[in-house]
């Protein structure tokens, strides 16, 4: 644990010192850089060209680091018991994958499709097993000022020589060049292809402004790739200037949409064609795939040219999608899959029958958003009016819930009832910024049980502030998408709402494409809305709530909340931004827009065949690459 | 041997009169198929069954001390006969007969607010299938040619559109639950019928007692209604026993899919997916809706063979 | 013959174009955005995503296009998988198709034998054989009979004997067939034998029947000949859209034995909006509806001499 948390700590340290270094060094504009050379050995050290002033240099890079590392990842506790010995094909494991509609990394959005993408291809930077960040296809990197003199403005990176292309079949195809990154990003950017996570690419100077351009947005001035803040200065170097300074720019170059794609091959395919099949994609990550059938299963092969291949001792990795929680039971019992999620009810047949469930954060926070508008305004001119405007009934709810309940009846799992917003991002001083959080604010800011007394002192102002008599005249409903989970929740909720506050709001199962538009509109009143963080900061979660949010359905609009967010945008000292992101959680505690349930903890059974090294946490979906077989 | 006297017998004269008359009383179809049908004694006890199961659905819920709704959290998943131990429960000291689900909900009360919902829709859509299909059916198999041709292709229309996206439009227009879903189901459900009924028709009117009734001048819908139909009764009635379990299927797949009644109320085809979920840990939650759904659908197809005994008039004697 | 046959091709295409015009405003009707996801894009990426994809033009212009597309051939790109429509049909239909021919050949013979020895043998043990497996097909939901079959007959019983007799999922070799062939044909199986148990009770007891008898033609002859030829009309009505039905694959069944067929694109395109799923797939069962039913049609005069093919 103590290791863990060091670990963490020093990631974060290793960011924030950047930040913290100041000037000097000379300063280069962002866009010419002659005379570049690559480190050309693969120690990593401080190698470059020696402009940077706060040079990044991982307590230890390269192959020797991970093999280190890999030693230290999951171990499995059931390996021996001779209950679930797994699949029978040597060398390989199945496991299970929900989503994996889109292989195109540009194009991808689910965590699920990210993990497959985390085998196929190495951002510049990545994860370990600890969630400190590493080095990945970069060996190191140098930050330096940019030309106005702001810190940590200008960044180089430095590939690691000797990165191959493979194609589906293994073969070596090519080198993996730094234009090829360059390329992915600019594809990114390129409104043809829509992707949806092109913001991670809208770091860089110009970007947004060149994205919007292309996009043929009103009023946006034109703006050509050249203006855009990224270059490769040589096969191995890459650097880029910031838009704005990003204290996080690490956890976000780890994102698997900034994977590199091939420039010359995606050409030669084409644009509709690439990323369509195996085939149609080359690789440069730890595996490559061989197979894909079409929302059921993608096979991957161990990438022999990987430059930590040695490491790498499993050879096959099969993705399967499963859609129903039987079936996944009975292959994962017929040893037909090695890994599985569980529901519940299986959760406890397993731990009856003495086989250890597995249980990590994937960093999913689950809440009721609210619709707190009483009529439409200019930005939800559709918006309903919902009785849940009152402040008052929102709290009269969040009181009349009892969470523990919830988890015991819905999930019977490890799920934990919520204690604040933001879940599984790192504090600064704390493993999790969440405790952070409980500790400032003396205890949990949401009561784990239900408190009748509170919730109807609550229900009675709320009453007044409404204008009714009595609670049955309380209109609201509970829209919910489908799925037996949903369904259960919002039928504990019901009832719950039904005796400690005498009213029963109604239920509304909507398909989800529905359920969302109706949410986008503000047609609704309570929405169960999940939300799991993208990069390991409060920012990925907090910023959520600022007024004019996309993903803020809540109509909730706080001057005054706003302002702490973008205060944090330029706040320098770790403790002093944290402190500002507590605050924000106390805003959302105190104004209940949302009514934060459960943080959601996911449960997985690995089968015996798997010895070590399967990494599943918050971020890291699934990183396969060190798992160790069986005999 | 033994003799018998003369006096035993007596002449009673000749009557025309009587001697034409009918002694067995005259039957109508109706009378004669009601007739048959209470002679067959497993097509009875299936009627006694069928209304026993309405009966119990009406009433059940009505006597039981538990809500349908209302859920016990210190019991959930409780085995049958659990005695209800939760002190502000109004049932209090009263035994779960079927015990609980998975949020502590009396099964035994959902079972048959659910035999409610699923009974409703079977019938209503069982009726509204045999009325259009046979009716469609009749129509553009007797009259044929382009007529036939043009109806039987709004049927492949009909039957093109995907289901559920007749579902999802239905339930914007219409409040959702079981009304949205007996309309829905009975849009596209009456179409096997019309088909069936229509195949059977153009079969039909080539023989000659079809001719015999046009010589001698039936009108069309009189041949339809009085000659056709009768006749094609026999595979109508195996059509609708079919088409009742189908109705509850749909509607159970409408819960598989989460466009099922609204909640918190059920139907036999939402507790028998909530019960397969864990069957495993608690078999008797997929059994109880599952005995239901099957007894319903053996009472439907014995009580169909039956009356298709009844109501053939081939099978008359 | 050829008349009716290029008769109704000609028909046929008129309902296709009918079709896809009424499915295509329908799905437009449908409530939702496809760019919305539990994330939502910013505006000027979903502006980006509907130029991606033309829905940015008038619905009539869309439609339009659509219509010249299909014409083509091309139907378009999948909003949900971004791949051509054409080639996810064409792989997951060669999947269920398999699967369909598979369970619609076991459920023909199996289900004409049952209800023909059924009808003859009115009321004995085979009656009631019969019965009892028309009664399973048509009484258990396939939710709850193929997961328990996968329970029972695959888990259950590859533990029992030690080594994996069926396999409990998947797609690929004939181990992962016989389960789902069978829970797919099981629902037809009791349809078909029902019905054939009906109307072979009809024929026997027509006029030609006793006829064939009293000539004194063998009981086979009769039975076989003339008895089952003429009972099978019903059924052959009836093959037609369960044969579409059947080949184009259950969601239900493929979601339980986790087979990659094209059932489940007809469900998850409706519920993911995915445009160019919903037509492609609706397109692809039309037509092989109607070649169906025109099959079965045809089949009737072939069959059933009394029935003329009117062109």
């Amino acid at each position: 644990m103590k290791k863990r948390i060091f670990a963490l700590c020093l990631a974060l340290v290793m960011i924030l010192s950047l930040a913290a270094c100041g000037g000097g060094g000379t300063t280069q504009p962002g866009t010419e850089q002659p005379g570049t050379t690559g480190t050309g050995t693969g120690t990593g050290t401080g190698t470059g060209t020696g402009t940077g002033t706060g040079t990044g240099t991982p307590a230890a890079a390269s192959a020797s680091a991970d093999a280190a590392l890999a030693n230290s990842l999951f171990v499995n506790p059931n390996v021996g018991k001779g209950m679930y010995s797994g699949t029978a094909e040597p060398g390989a494991i199945t496991v299970e994958c929900s989503t994996m509609s889109v292989m195109n990394t540009i194009k991808m959005t689910y965590n699920t499709e990210l993990s497959i993408a985390r085998h196929g291809w190495d951002t510049l930077v990545k994860l370990d097993a600890e969630n400190n960040i590493v080095p990945a296809a970069a060996e190191s990197w140098e930050s330096a000022p940019n030309a106005a003199g702001e810190v940590d403005m200008v960044w180089t990176f430095h590939l690691r020589p000797g990165m191959k292309w493979v194609d589906s079949t293994g073969a070596v195809v090519g080198d993996v060049k730094a234009s090829d990154y360059v390329f992915a990003w600019k594809e990114l950017l390129n409104p043809d292809n829509a992707a949806e996570y092109y913001a991670f690419a809208a770091i860089f100077k110009n970007a947004q402004a060149y994205y919007d351009y292309k996009s043929g947005k009103e009023g946006a001035a034109a703006v050509e790739w050249e203006d855009v803040g990224v270059k490769a200065l040589d096969d191995l170097t890459i650097q880029f200037e910031l838009e704005t300074y990003l204290p996080y720019l690490l956890q976000y170059l780890k994102f698997e949409v900034l994977s590199p794609v091939c420039e010359e091959f995606y050409n030669k395919v084409g644009a509709d064609a690439y990323g369509t099949a195996p085939d149609k994609m080359l690789y440069s990550g730890s595996f490559y795939m061989t197979e894909w059938v079409t929302d059921n299963v993608i096979t991957m092969k161990r990438n022999p040219a990987w430059w930590d291949a040695d490491s790498v001792t499993l050879q096959t990795i099969h993705f399967a999608k499963y859609s129903d929680a039987n079936t996944k039971y009975n292959a994962f019992a017929g040893g037909e899959i090695d890994i599985i999620d569980i529901t519940g009810e299986q959760r406890a047949m397993f731990t009856g029958e003495g086989f250890d469930v597995i249980s990590y954060v994937g960093g999913y926070s689950y809440y009721f958003q609210i619709n707190t508008l009483d009529g439409p305004n200019a930005d939800h001119p559709d918006a309903t009016k919902s009785d849940m405007s009152s402040k008052s009934l929102r709290k009269a709810i969040s009181y009349a819930l009892d969470r523990r309940q919830i988890i015991d009846t819905v999930f019977k799992n490890d799920n934990q009832p919520a204690q604040c917003f933001t879940l599984g991002i790192s504090g600064v001083n704390t493993t999790e910024f969440a405790d952070a959080v409980v500790a400032a604010c003396g205890g949990s800011l949401y009561p784990e049980h239900a408190d009748a007394a509170k919730a109807k002192e609550y229900l009675a102002q709320a009453l007044t502030e409404l204008g009714y008599t009595d609670a049955s005249q309380i209109n609201v409903t509970l829209m919910t998408s489908e799925g037996s989970q949903n369904e259960l929740l919002s039928q504990v909720v019901q009832e719950q709402i039904r005796q400690t506050l005498g009213f029963e709001p109604k239920i509304e199962v909507l398909t989800i494409t529905e359920a969302r538009a109706r949410r986008n509109k503000l047609t609704y009143d309570m929405f169960m809305g999940g939300w799991g963080p993208d990069y390991n900061d409060p920012m990925t979660d907090l910023d959520l709530w600022m007024s004019g949010n996309g993903n803020n359905h809540t109509g909730y609009a706080n001057p005054a909340y706003d302002a702490l967010i973008e205060s944090t945008k330029t706040e320098t000292d770790p403790v002093a931004r944290e402190k500002l992101f507590i605050d924000a959680e106390k805003i959302i505690a105190e104004d209940q827009f949302i009514i934060p349930v459960y943080w959601r903890h996911e449960d997985y059974v690995a089968s015996e065949k798997i010895a070590s090294g399967a990494v599943r946490r918050s971020f890291q979906g699934y990183f396969l690459a060190y798992t160790t077989l069986q005999g | 041997m033994e003799t018998i006297s003369k006096e035993r017998f007596a002449y009673v004269g000749e009557n025309a009169k009587e001697r034409e008359a009918i002694t067995r009383p005259s039957m109508t179809f109706m009378q004669d198929a009601t007739r048959r049908l209470v002679k067959n004694r497993v097509a009875l006890i299936c009627v006694v069954l069928l209304v026993l199961l309405i009966l119990i659905s009406l009433l059940a819920p009505v006597v039981s001390p538990f809500d349908y709704r209302e859920q016990h959290y210190s019991h959930t998943n409780a085995p049958m006969g659990t005695v209800c131990d939760q002190p502000d429960c109004p049932g209090f000291g009263h035994k779960h007969i079927f015990g609980t689900d998975t949020l502590g909900r009396d099964i035994f009360t959902r079972c048959w607010m659910g035999g409610r919902v699923s009974l409703l829709i079977a019938f209503s859509t069982a009726l509204i299938d045999f009325f259009l299909g046979v009716f469609y059916g009749g129509i553009s198999g007797y009259f044929g040619g382009t007529t036939d041709i043009i109806m039987m292709r709004i049927l492949e229309i009909i039957n093109g559109i995907p289901y559920l996206m007749i579902i999802i439009l239905l339930r914007m227009v219409m409040p959702g639950g079981v009304l949205s879903i007996i309309v829905a189901y009975s849009l596209v459900g009456w179409i096997p019928m019309a088909r069936l009924v229509r195949g059977q028709v153009v079969a039909l009117k080539q023989q000659e007692f079809i001719a015999a009734a046009e010589a001698l001048g039936a009108s069309p819908s009189r041949l339809i209604v009085k000659h056709l139909l009768p006749n094609t009764i026999s595979v109508v009635i195996v059509r609708v026993t079919l088409s009742i379990p189908a109705a509850i299927f749909s509607e159970a797949w409408l819960s598989y899919m989460g466009l099922g009644v609204q909640l918190p109320l059920c139907s036999w085809g939402s507790l028998a997916q909530a019960g397969i979920e864990n069957f495993r840990l608690y078999p008797s939650q997929l059994l109880i809706p599952a005995v239901c759904i099957s007894l319903t659908m053996l009472a439907f197809n014995l009580f169909g063979d039956g009356l298709r005994d009844a109501f053939d008039p081939k099978l008359r004697r | 013959m050829l008349r009716y046959v290029l008769k109704r091709i000609g028909y046929a295409v008129l309902t296709l174009f009918f079709l896809i015009t009424i499915v295509f405003f329908m799905m437009r009707a449908l409530p939702g955005d496809p760019f919305i996801g539990d994330k939502t894009p910013s505006p000027t990426t979903m502006a980006n995503m509907r130029a991606k994809y033309g829905l940015d033009k008038p619905v009539t212009v869309q439609y339009l296009m659509y219509l010249g597309n299909v014409l083509r051939g091309d139907l378009g790109t999948s909003l949900t998988y971004e791949r051509p429509v054409v080639d996810i049909v064409k792989s997951a239909f060669a999947v269920s198709a398999d699967l369909g021919i598979r369970a619609l050949i076991f459920a023909v013979i199996i289900g004409v034998l049952l209800g023909a020895v059924a009808a003859i043998k009115r009321g004995g043990p085979m009656d009631t054989f019969s019965m009892v497996v028309a009664m399973i097909g048509v009484s258990v939901p396939s939710f709850i009979l193929g997961a328990l079959l996968q329970y029972f007959l695959a888990l259950k019983l590859n533990q029992a004997v030690g080594h994996q007799v069926l396999a409990v999922q998947g797609w690929g070799n004939f181990k992962q067939t016989v389960l789902p062939a069978f829970a797919l044909g099981l629902g037809s199986l009791a349809t078909v034998s029902r019905l054939m148990r009906t109307s072979m009770l009809d024929v026997l007891n027509q006029d030609y029947i006793k006829t064939a008898r009293a000539k004194g033609l063998s009981r086979q002859k009769i039975l076989w000949r003339h008895a089952v030829r003429n009972a099978i009309m019903p059924v052959v009505t009836i093959m037609g859209p369960t044969t579409a039905a059947v080949l184009t694959g259950t969601f239900v069944i493929e979601s339980i034995f986790n087979i990659p067929g094209l059932g489940k694109y007809f469900s998850m395109s409706v519920k993911d909006l995915d445009f160019t799923m919903i037509g492609g797939t609706t397109i692809f069962y039309g037509a092989l509806l109607i070649v169906c039913t025109l099959i079965v049609d045809l089949l009737y005069g072939f069959i059933d001499p009394r029935v003329k093919l009117e062109g």
